[in-house]
This record gives C-alpha cells, sequence and structure tokens, in this order.
C-alpha cells in the first residue's frame, strides 16, 4: 500500500466516524408530549392555589399523564421498528430519557407527600434540563438553550412564589416542549435535503 | 496490513461498524453508497473471516439483515489503521 492509499482511507475512515457521530435521534416528540404535560400539572396547581379552579380540575393532570405514557410507549415502538442502526450513542442517550423520565414520573407519583404541587413541577424541570443539558454535551445548541430556559424557570419559581406554577409551566413549555418542536422541525428538514 | 481490509468498501463497513450495536443492510449501503450486490460480497468476505456477526430477522413483518462487528474484527481495524498510521508517518511504501 502506497502512502496516498493510506492517506484516503484513513480519511474515509475519519468521515464514517463522523457521520455516524452526528446521527443522533433525540425524540422531539417525547419532549413536547412530556414537557406539556409537565406544563399542564404546575398550570393546574396554580390556578387551585389561585382559586381559579376546584380540586376536582386535577383530574385532569392525571389523565395527561396517561396519555403521556401510553404516548410514549406507542412511539417508542413505532421506532424501534423503523430503526436501521443502534449506535452506542443512541442507546446511551435513550438510556439518559428513559432514566430521567421514568425516575421523575416514579417519584412524583410515588412519593407525592415529598413533592406536592410546585415541588412536583420543579422535579419535572430538574430532570428534563438534566436530559438537555447531556444532548447539548454532544454538541446540539438548542438543548443547551433549552436546559437554560428551564433553569431561569426554576430560579424564577423559587423566588417568586406567587407565580411559581406560571414561571415552571414557561420553563417546560418554552424550554423542553420548544426544544421538541425544534428538533422535529430540524428532523423533517433532513429529511426533506437528503430526499 | 490486514488484507482483507485492503478494500476500501470492507474497510468502510468495519469503520461504520465501530461505533454501533449493530446496522442494518440498508444503513450501510446508504453510508457506503453503493450497489446492493458489491455491498454484499463485501459483507460475506467479512463474515466468512469472522470479522462481523450477521443477523436475519423480521422486523414488522420485513425481513431485515442486522451486522455487527466481532472482537476479532475490532482488533483486526485496529492493528490495520495502526499500520496504515505507521505508514504515514514513516513516509514510505509498505
Amino acid at each position: 500500500m502506497e502512502r496516498q492509499e493510506a492517506a484516503e482511507h484513513l480519511e474515509l475512515v475519519d468521515r464514517i466516524l463522523e457521520q455516524s457521530s452526528r446521527r443522533l435521534y433525540v425524540g422531539g416528540e417525547f419532549f413536547v408530549v412530556w414537557g406539556c404535560e409537565s406544563a399542564l400539572i404546575s398550570l393546574l396547581f396554580q390556578l387551585l392555589s389561585d382559586g381559579r379552579i376546584s380540586a376536582p380540575w386535577l383530574w385532569l393532570a392525571g389523565a395527561g399523564y396517561a396519555f403521556a405514557v401510553a404516548f410514549t410507549v406507542v412511539r417508542y415502538r413505532q421506532l424501534a421498528v423503523c430503526m436501521e442502526r443502534k449506535s452506542w450513542l443512541q442507546r446511551e442517550f435513550l438510556n439518559v430519557l428513559w432514566l430521567a423520565l421514568g425516575l421523575t414520573f416514579v417519584t412524583q407519583i410515588g412519593a407525592f407527600g415529598l413533592y406536592p404541587g410546585f415541588a412536583g413541577g420543579g422535579l419535572w424541570s430538574f430532570s428534563a434540563s438534566f436530559v438537555l443539558f447531556y444532548i447539548g454535551m454532544h454538541g446540539n445548541r438548542a438543548a443547551i438553550v433549552g436546559g437554560m430556559l428551564l433553569l431561569v424557570s426554576l430560579i424564577v419559581a423559587a423566588f417568586m412564589p406567587a407565580v411559581a406554577g406560571y414561571a415552571l409551566a414557561a420553563g417546560m413549555l418554552l424550554g423542553d416542549a420548544g426544544f421538541g418542536v425544534a428538533s422535529l422541525l430540524a428532523t423533517d428538514e433532513r429529511a426533506h435535503r437528503h430526499g | 496490513m490486514d488484507e482483507l481490509l485492503l478494500s476500501k468498501i470492507r474497510l468502510g463497513i468495519v469503520a461504520a461498524l465501530l461505533t454501533a450495536d449493530w446496522a442494518s443492510f440498508a444503513s450501510l449501503q446508504r453510508s457506503l453508497q453503493t450497489t446492493q450486490g458489491n455491498l454484499a460480497a463485501h459483507l460475506a468476505k467479512l463474515v466468512e473471516a469472522g470479522y462481523i456477526d450477521e443477523q436475519k430477522l423480521f422486523v414488522d413483518r420485513r425481513p431485515q439483515t442486522r451486522y455487527s462487528l466481532t472482537v476479532a474484527g475490532r482488533a483486526a481495524f485496529a492493528a490495520h489503521v495502526g499500520e496504515m498510521q505507521r505508514l504515514l508517518a514513516s513516509g514510505g511504501p509498505s
């Protein structure tokens, strides 16, 4: 083998490895659904504490949870079917996503005495920002912006308790669901570009 | 140098599988931009050498062939790339 040929082969390897590491599917739809669900919970607790709605309205949060869980299971099964390659990065990302979603869900439902009302919303903002910063570490700027928005909403909620629910809901809608919409649009644009 | 990995397509296949649990035939074809027949022939050689594993299954009632890198394939790739890097550094043909 000549030097020129070796250089070409190494270039090919670099190009393929770079392409492989860029193909992370973050599942924007999960962020939209769980972001909206968490925002709904914070909003309902805020409206309840403002006296604008009565306690039975909280069942809406339960219905939202049921929808989010059902959507997550069905959509993940669809994605698993059409997946053509499972990279280590994709596997690790999905592990982080399911761990964050699952642990927060179980903690909020199972330890509702510890995390009632806005504390539950805060828990969702924390875990969502954790996942977004993890995605951001792999070069996704939109995820970093989303994570920052969630942290800001947490701090605003802590210092302005009168509007804590609104702040947390806005953080989840803009940071989490907003990131989901942005990544779905980006996926769509990439699909159009590559035919 | 590893004779089997002197082919650009076979080297590309191993590189594409390096950071993945598995990849389908279609995904490899898209990565390497080659014809089905050519890719199938190169994949068969790598399977025969024990560098990659082949798994045939049905996904959503459609057949799918998945490939994954073996320990032997990973070791061969590392040694081959190391040789090429040494060749470039030394300044002469092997």
